[in-house]
């Protein structure tokens, strides 16, 4: 980096008094002997008090009532609360109230009917089924162990008498191996 | 004890915006008055033409009413509003920009027309301060938007660096830099300008 661009870097600083006394007077020695940055220097000046000065213009007559009419309010006194405001704040609740009025009304209606002891019955008959059977099973729970004792009784019954056969047929086997030793 | 009103007696803005959350719609009428002029003045320089720029502090008047208690104390009403309007006008550069309307063509129609500097120009010829006027707003209009906004801020508006820092949420220090890379720029772009003014001073 050039000398004259590391200058360069704090020109605004330099121009806006926002330098260490130290740097601002390298700076203006700087400045002193480089010509070319001294014009970039003064041409910085001239031109940011030329945008200081630039011509102001204003916003147009009907600037204010223009919001107004775009925040959505037509009051000529000023800025006040727009109608879509009240509407919001009072007419919306107020229409909901009126709904969940009509909806409750329309039930106690339908009561009224009679629809309700129908309806009362259709439940009733469709949930009964439901209802008794998880008591049918737990009632039935307390007689298991008793046929399974039973089914175990039958169980050593039943091996008993294949112990019995199988003794039978033991002895039938010997008396067989006696005739075939005999002959 | 929080002050009210500045030292010249009139209320403060933070007092203002303060009121108007609290519901009285007159502080808010009071703050388009302090400001209106001030950020049309910054948009227009913006974007570069005074319909759009008028639309622009419209809309940002319009957040301001609409979103109020986004508004907390702790940073200066001037530094919110400012940058709203800035954001917008940056938006608005955005949407030219994807649809390839180029902004000379706004100013040309309207009230208040900038002349464009033909490149064909002889620096020497004469020019009347209006003229000049316009080719600087031609030289800021070819800014890219990041040095447009601070040379606006601190050269045309003479916002303090520190003011433009908390508007544009940028650290100090790349303000203070982008304003040096915008005024060299400038310089640079406006040296026939300069020139021709030193001469005829001469």
């Amino acid at each position: 980096m050039s000398l004259c661009h590391k200058f360069q870097e704090d020109f605004s600083n330099y121009i806006d008094g926002d330098l260490p006394p130290q740097s601002h007077t390298d700076i203006e020695q700087h400045l002193d002997v480089c010509p070319e940055c001294k014009e970039t220097v003064q041409r910085i000046q001239l031109i940011r008090n030329r945008l200081h000065r630039l011509p102001r213009i204003s916003t147009s007559s009907d600037f204010e009532s223009r919001l107004r009419q775009r925040i959505g309010y037509g009051s000529s006194r000023g800025f006040q609360r727009s109608p879509l405001d009240y509407f919001l704040a009072w007419k919306v609740p107020a229409m909901g109230f009126a709904i969940a009025l009509i909806m409750v009304s329309f039930f106690v209606m339908v009561d009224w009917d009679g629809q309700d002891v129908k309806l009362n019955e259709t439940t009733k008959s469709s949930l009964t089924p439901t209802i008794n059977a998880p008591s049918q099973t737990v009632e039935s729970t307390p007689a298991m162990p008793e046929s399974l004792d039973k089914f175990r009784a039958n169980a050593a019954a039943k091996v008993a008498d294949d112990s019995t056969d199988h003794e039978d047929g033991n002895e039938a086997l010997k008396k067989n191996i006696k005739l075939v030793n005999e002959k | 004890m929080k002050k009210n009103t500045s030292k010249t007696g009139k209320i403060t803005d933070e007092t203002l915006i303060a009121r108007f959350q609290e519901g009285d719609v007159q502080a808010f009428d009071v703050l388009v008055r302090r400001y209106k002029d001030q950020l049309l003045n910054y948009v227009y320089r913006f974007v570069g033409s005074r319909v759009d720029a008028e639309d622009i502090v419209q809309e940002t008047f319009l957040r301001v009413f609409k979103n109020k208690h986004y508004y907390k104390e702790i940073a200066k009403f001037s530094t919110w509003v400012y940058t709203i309007a800035g954001n917008l006008a940056k938006t608005e550069l955005r949407r030219r920009k994807r649809r390839k309307i180029f902004s000379v063509s706004n100013f040309v129609n309207e009230e208040r027309d900038f002349d464009i500097p033909d490149s064909e120009r002889n620096p020497e010829q004469e020019v009347d301060s209006s003229i000049k006027d316009s080719i600087i707003q031609n030289a800021i209009d070819k800014l890219p938007p990041k040095f447009k906004e601070v040379i606006l801020l601190r050269d045309v508006q003479g916002f303090a660096y520190e003011e433009i820092s908390q508007i544009l949420n940028i650290p100090l220090g790349t303000v203070k830099s982008r304003v040096n890379r915008g005024r060299l720029k400038l310089q640079e772009d406006l040296k026939f300008l300069v020139e021709n003014e030193t001469n005829t001073r001469g």
